[in-house]
C-alpha cells in the first residue's frame, strides 16, 4: 500500500489532495466539538438551574444546524463524497427540529368561565396558572380557598377575535424593533388603548355576569371581588411574576371593564419587551382571569415553605401585615417576620415584630385605601401560635402535594379563619456552583476526590469494573460502573447503573450527554478510578462534589430537596425538551452494528457519532488511497538504522531547502513524543569491529524471512501535521502503524496502534503478541487481538497523557523488535513484560 | 556404542540454547541466564549465552565469567586493593555500590568471547574433546553445512567419558 505512495513517476498534486483531506478532518473535529458543547449546554438548561427563553433555543438550534451541516460536508470532503446519505438524514432531522420550534399551540376551546369547583392543575392551559393552582389547592389538597371562578383563556381568544386583535397585535408589534425603546412605549400605549376601546363580546359579558350570579347564590350575598391576572405561563418564569394587573374590591358593575384592563396589562412595555425579546408567542401569553370574593382581611401575608436562600433548612418563612396583603410584599411597610419550624410544628425559630403604622383596607363601595393601624395593634404580632401552627401545616401539606417549595398568599378574616389566596411555585435561588463550596465529608473514607463531573447527583452501590463490552452483560441493578474510558455503549446499562466513574473522558463527550439524559450521577477523568476501586466494593459516589467514599453513606443518599425546576412546565421548557428529543438520544451505539449507517441516524447525536467514527476510518486509510508519489516527500536524517519518509500536511515540520530533515526540525507534537520513546531505547548499533560472525541454522522460518534481507532496509512512512501523525513503521519484518491526534481539545484526541505482526515460529509469535498485549494492557488502552495482529485504541485523554502513551509506544515498538531473538520461553516473556513495566511504565515522572 | 558417537549426537540444538542479540545489555543477559535455569529446572545450568547479530549469525559466546568481569568489580581490576585487603571483606561494599548497576548497562558485544574454534557435526567426540581442552573453552559451536547447527558443552562430553570409565 505504501509503495503506491512513493511510486516513481510523474509528480502529482497529491500533497494538496492530502492536505485538503486533512483540512476537512480538522473542520470535522471542530464542528464535532461545537456540537457536543451545544448539546451539553442545552441539556444543562433542562436541569432547572438556568433561566432561558425561546430565543435561546432558536439560536442554539440554528447553530446546531449550521455546525452539523459543516460536519457532514467535511466528512464527505474527507471521504470522497461517500457519505451523501448523511445529508439526507441531516435534512430530515433538522426539519423535525424546526417543526417542533414552529409548532403553534392553539388556544383550546373551553367554557368562557369555569367555577373553582371544576379546576385543578390539569386545566392550566384553559384558565392560566393562578386559577389552576387555586383549583388544585381547593379540590385536590383541601385547604380553604374562597369560592370563585375563572375567566378562561378561550374567553381571551374570543375577545381578541371579536375585535380582530389577533391580527392587529402582531402587526403593531412588527413596527417595533427591540433596540428602540421610544417606539416600545408608543406601541405599548397604542395596544393598550386598542384593548381599552375594544368591545367585550356580549356573549362573554353575559357569561361573566352569570358566573358572578352563581357565586352570589353560593355565598348568599353580593360580594365585591378581587380580579387577578392568570396568564398561561405567568407563574413559571421570574420575569413575568407580578407584571400583570390585579384589582381588589371590584364592584359587580365594574367586572367587564376590569377584565379589559387586565387583558390590556399584557401590553405594558415591560411585558412586551419580554414577549418580543424572549421569543414568546401570542398563544403562550394567553390571559385568564381569577375572580374571587374579596376577603375582609384582618391580617394578610405571604408564606414561603422554605427560605429561598437556605432550602435545606426545615422551616417556614411567614410575613404578615394588618389589613390587605398588598402591603406585605410591596415594601410600603416593614411586615412581621416569623421563621417557624416544621418540627415541632409551629415552633418559632425566630421572629421580628416591627411597628406597623398603616394598613390597606377595603372601601365599602369598592376600591381600597390606606388607613392608620389602631394604636393597640401597631406593635402587636399579627399572628398567634394557632395561626402559625395552621400555616405550617398548610406548608407541609402543599410541599408534600406539589413536591416543590411553594410561595403562598394568605388572609385572616375577622372570624379568625385563614384563607389561601394563591399558591405558586417558590422560585429558589439557582443552586450555587458546587465548585465554590466543594465539600468532602472528612468523617468517611474518601477513595477519590477529583475528576470532572458529567452529571450531578449521588449514587451508591457495588463497584462493577467494565473493561470489555462483555462486562456490560449481567450488569447488576444498582451497580456503580467503573471503566477506563467513556463509551456510548454504556447507555445499555444506564437505566440500572447507580453511578458511573471513569479514568478518562470529557463532560462534553457522547457518554456524558447520555448520562445526563438518564440522570446517572457521573464523574469522569479521575485518572485512576479503575486502579483504586475494587470490584464488588461498595461505594458512594457524590457527583455533586467529585467525591467517592467507601461504603454506603445514607446521609448523602437521603433524598435532598426534590428538584426545584422553576420552568419545568413552561412552554419554553417543553419546547426545549421536544427539541432535545430529536437531538440528543443516541441510536448508533455499536459501530459494528448493521444499523450504524447514515440511514440509521435519527438524531443530531447519531450524525455526530457516525461522522466522528468514519472520519477516523477515513484518516486511517488516507495513506492507502490512490495517491501518486511526488517531490514533496522528505527523508528523515536521524542517524539511526531506520528509513523514514515524511509527508507534511502542514505544521508538521520546519523544512529547509534540503531533501532531508533532522528529527529536531519536526514540530509535530505526536511525532516528537513517539520519537522520544523510539530513541530512548538501544538500537542495534556499535557492532564491534572485526567480529567474525558465523552464519547459523537458526530457527528456520526466521532465518528464511531474514535471508538476504537487510532487516532495516525497509522503508517507513509518516504523515504529519502539528497535531496529527500516521506512522507506518517497518523494523525488519515487524510492521506497525501508529495513528494519532493530539491537541488541547480532549474530545479530539485519539490514538490507534496496530501491530501487524512479524515473522517467527507460531510459538514465538504467540509470545510476542502476549508481551505486547500485556504491556498495552498496563498502558490502560482498549485492545483487540487476532492472531498476532493487535489493535489498541485510546481516546479523549488530555494531551500530556496522550504524549506519555506515545513515548511508551515508541519504546514498545523498538522493544518488541529487539526481543525477537530471545523469546525462547514463557518465563523470559514474563520477565520482559515485567522489566518493561518496571523500567518504563511505573516510573512515570 | 560411545566410540561411534559424533559431535552432532551430543550437541544441543541452537534454538534450545539461550541467545541474545549483540546490543543487549549485561543486565538483560543475566535475566536470560536466570530464566533459562528456571526453565530447565536444574537439568541444565547455562554457563553461557550465545550472542547473535541481526541476521542470526553467531558472533560470540557470553560466559558467566565474561558477565562477571564485564561488571568490573573493583577488586578484579585493582590488584593493589587486594594486597591491602587480602580477605576481600572490605571490598564487599563493591557489590552494593552503584558502579555494578551502571556497568550492567554495557552491551554484551563489549565483553563476549569471540568463537575461536568450531567442530563439525560428523566429527567423533574425541575431536571436540581435544579442541576444548587445548583451547581451554567449555563450549564449542558445531557446524553443519557451513552453518552453526548447535552447541557442544564440555559437561556433555564429560558425561560420556564418565559412562565409559564407570562402566555403565
Amino acid at each position: 500500500m505504501w509503495q503506491r505512495l512513493v511510486k516513481k513517476g510523474q509528480a502529482a498534486p497529491f500533497q494538496t489532495e492530502l492536505a485538503e483531506k486533512y483540512a476537512n478532518f480538522q473542520r470535522l473535529l471542530a464542528a464535532n466539538n461545537v456540537i457536543l458543547a451545544l448539546m451539553t449546554d442545552m441539556e444543562e438548561k433542562l436541569s432547572g438551574d438556568f433561566i432561558f427563553d425561546l430565543q435561546y433555543i432558536r439560536a442554539s438550534v440554528s447553530q446546531l444546524a449550521e455546525e452539523t451541516a459543516t460536519l457532514v460536508d467535511a466528512l464527505n470532503g474527507l471521504g470522497d463524497q461517500r457519505y451523501e446519505g448523511l445529508i439526507e438524514a441531516f435534512r430530515s432531522i433538522i426539519a423535525g427540529v424546526e417543526g417542533v420550534l414552529n409548532q403553534r399551540r392553539e388556544i383550546q376551546k373551553a367554557p368562557l368561565t369555569i367555577s373553582f369547583d371544576e379546576l385543578d392543575l390539569e386545566k392550566a392551559e384553559l384558565v392560566g396558572g393562578k386559577n389552576a393552582n387555586l383549583g388544585e389547592v381547593r379540590n385536590r389538597v383541601g385547604l380553604p380557598v374562597p369560592p370563585g371562578f375563572a375567566i378562561s383563556t378561550y374567553a381571551y381568544k374570543l375577545f381578541l377575535d371579536y375585535n380582530q386583535l389577533a391580527t392587529r397585535i402582531p402587526d403593531f408589534l412588527g413596527f417595533w424593533r427591540v433596540d428602540d425603546m421610544d417606539s416600545l412605549a408608543l406601541v405599548s400605549d397604542k395596544l393598550k388603548s386598542i384593548v381599552n376601546q375594544a368591545q367585550v363580546p356580549p356573549e362573554l359579558e353575559a357569561a361573566i355576569n352569570a358566573a358572578y350570579e352563581d357565586l352570589c347564590r353560593q355565598e348568599h350575598a353580593h360580594p365585591l371581588v378581587a380580579m387577578r391576572s392568570s396568564a398561561v405561563g405567568e407563574d413559571l418564569s421570574l420575569t413575568f411574576a407580578g407584571q400583570y394587573a390585579t384589582y381588589l374590591n371590584v364592584a359587580a358593575s365594574e367586572l367587564v371593564n376590569r377584565y379589559k384592563d387586565i387583558v390590556a396589562s399584557l401590553f405594558t412595555p415591560r411585558a412586551l419587551f419580554y414577549y418580543k425579546n424572549k421569543g414568546f408567542k401570542e398563544e403562550e401569553m394567553a390571559m385568564g382571569v381569577v375572580v374571587l370574593p374579596m376577603i375582609d382581611a384582618k391580617a394578610s401575608g405571604v408564606l414561603f415553605t422554605r427560605q429561598p436562600e437556605a432550602s435545606d433548612q426545615d422551616a417556614v418563612l411567614i410575613n404578615a401585615v394588618w389589613g390587605l396583603g398588598k402591603y406585605a410584599v410591596g415594601g410600603v411597610i416593614d411586615p412581621d417576620h416569623y421563621w417557624v419550624a416544621y418540627h415541632p410544628p409551629g415552633e418559632i425559630i425566630e421572629q421580628r415584630i416591627p411597628p406597623k403604622k398603616v394598613m390597606l383596607v377595603n372601601v365599602p363601595g369598592g376600591g381600597v385605601q390606606e388607613v392608620p393601624v389602631p394604636p393597640e395593634q401597631v406593635n402587636a404580632p399579627c399572628l398567634g401560635p394557632r395561626h402559625l401552627q395552621e400555616l405550617v401545616q398548610w406548608a407541609a401539606t402543599l410541599e408534600a402535594h406539589y413536591g416543590r417549595p411553594q410561595d403562598i398568599e394568605w388572609a385572616l378574616d375577622f372570624e379568625d379563619r385563614l384563607w389561601l389566596l394563591q399558591s405558586r411555585q417558590l422560585h429558589m435561588l439557582p443552586k450555587r456552583a458546587p465548585e465554590a463550596k466543594a465539600r468532602t465529608l472528612k468523617q468517611y473514607p474518601v477513595l477519590l476526590d477529583h475528576g470532572s463531573i458529567a452529571c450531578r447527583g449521588v449514587g451508591a452501590g457495588p463497584v462493577v469494573i467494565v473493561r470489555r463490552e462483555e462486562d456490560l452483560k449481567n450488569f447488576p441493578q444498582g451497580g456503580v460502573l467503573v471503566a477506563r474510558h467513556t463509551s456510548p455503549k454504556y447507555v445499555t446499562v444506564m437505566p440500572q447503573a447507580a453511578a458511573i466513574i471513569t479514568d478518562a473522558g470529557s463532560p462534553t463527550g457522547h457518554m456524558a450527554l447520555l448520562a445526563r439524559e438518564f440522570q446517572v450521577p457521573t464523574i469522569l477523568n479521575t485518572g485512576n478510578a479503575t486502579q483504586i476501586l475494587q470490584p464488588g466494593q461498595e461505594v458512594t459516589v457524590d457527583a455533586n462534589f467529585n467525591n467517592v467514599y467507601a461504603g454506603i453513606i445514607t446521609e448523602l443518599l437521603e433524598p435532598r430537596q426534590s428538584k426545584t425546576n422553576d420552568l419545568a412546565d413552561s412552554p419554553v421548557f417543553r419546547t426545549l425538551k421536544a427539541v432535545l428529543k430529536k437531538v440528543v438520544p443516541l441510536n448508533l451505539i455499536n459501530p459494528q452494528s448493521e444499523t450504524f449507517t447514515p440511514a440509521g441516524c435519527r438524531t443530531i447525536h447519531d450524525i455526530v457519532r457516525f461522522a466522528h467514527e468514519y472520519s477516523m476510518r477515513e484518516m486511517f486509510r488516507l495513506t492507502e488511497n490512490e495517491v501518486q508519489g511526488g517531490n514533496e516527500i522528505v527523508d528523515l536524517d536521524s542517524g539511526l538504522p531506520l528509513k523514514v519518509r515524511i509527508l507534511d500536511l502542514g505544521g508538521g515540520l520546519k523544512r529547509g531547502w534540503k531533501r532531508k530533515v533532522r528529527p529536531e526540525q519536526i514540530t509535530s507534537l505526536p511525532f516528537k513524543a513517539f520519537w522520544q520513546g523510539l530513541t530512548a531505547m538501544r538500537w542495534p548499533q556499535g557492532k564491534p569491529a572485526g567480529a567474525q560472525s558465523l552464519s547459523s541454522v537458526f530457527v528456520k522460518s526466521e532465518a528464511e524471512v531474514a535471508q538476504g534481507a537487510d532487516p532495516y532496509r525497509d522503508q517507513s512512512y509518516v504523515v504529519l501535521s502539528e497535531n496529527y501523525m500516521n506512522f507506518s513503521i517497518r523494523l525488519g519484518y515487524h510492521f506497525s502503524v501508529v495513528e494519532t491526534y493530539v491537541s488541547d481539545q480532549i474530545n479530539d484526541n485519539y490514538l490507534n496502534f496496530t501491530f501487524r505482526g512479524g515473522g517467527s515460529t507460531p510459538e514465538r509469535r504467540e509470545r510476542r503478541a502476549r508481551l505486547i498485549e500485556a504491556i498495552i494492557d498496563r498502558m490502560d488502552l482498549n485492545y483487540q487481538r487476532q492472531g498476532d495482529t493487535i489493535e489498541a485504541k485510546l481516546s479523549k485523554y488530555p494531551a500530556e497523557q496522550m504524549a506519555h502513551r506515545l513515548i511508551l509506544f515508541g519504546k514498545l515498538t523498538l522493544y518488541t523488535k529487539q526481543l525477537d531473538m530471545v523469546l525462547f520461553s514463557e518465563g523470559i516473556v514474563d520477565w520482559y513484560i515485567k522489566d518493561f513495566i518496571r523500567e518504563h511504565i511505573e516510573v512515570k515522572a | 556404542m560411545s566410540y561411534q558417537k559424533t559431535a552432532k549426537d551430543l550437541m544441543i540444538p541452537l534454538e534450545d540454547y539461550p541467545h541474545i542479540p549483540y546490543w543487549f545489555t549485561l543486565r538483560q543477559a543475566m535475566a536470560i541466564v536466570r530464566e533459562t535455569a528456571i526453565k530447565f529446572e536444574g537439568q541444565f545450568e547455562p554457563r553461557a549465552v550465545l550472542v547473535f547479530d541481526e541476521k542470526y549469525q553467531l558472533m560470540g559466546i557470553l560466559t558467566l565469567r565474561d558477565i562477571i568481569t564485564g561488571l568490573e568489580p573493583n577488586f578484579l581490576q585493582e590488584t593493589s586493593l587486594i594486597k591491602m585487603d587480602p580477605s576481600l571483606t572490605v571490598l564487599m561494599g563493591n557489590f552494593y555500590g552503584p558502579k555494578m548497576k551502571e556497568q550492567s548497562q554495557r552491551p554484551v558485544s563489549e565483553v563476549m568471547s569471540p568463537t575461536k574454534v568450531t567442530v563439525n557435526a560428523e566429527d567423533p567426540i574425541t575431536k571436540p574433546l581435544y579442541v576444548m581442552i587445548k583451547e581451554n573453552v567449555g563450549l564449542i559451536p558445531v557446524m553443519q553445512g557451513g552453518k552453526v547447527a548447535g552447541m557442544l558443552r564440555l559437561s556433555d562430553l564429560f558425561g560420556e567419558i564418565s559412562k565409559m570409565v564407570l562402566g555403565e
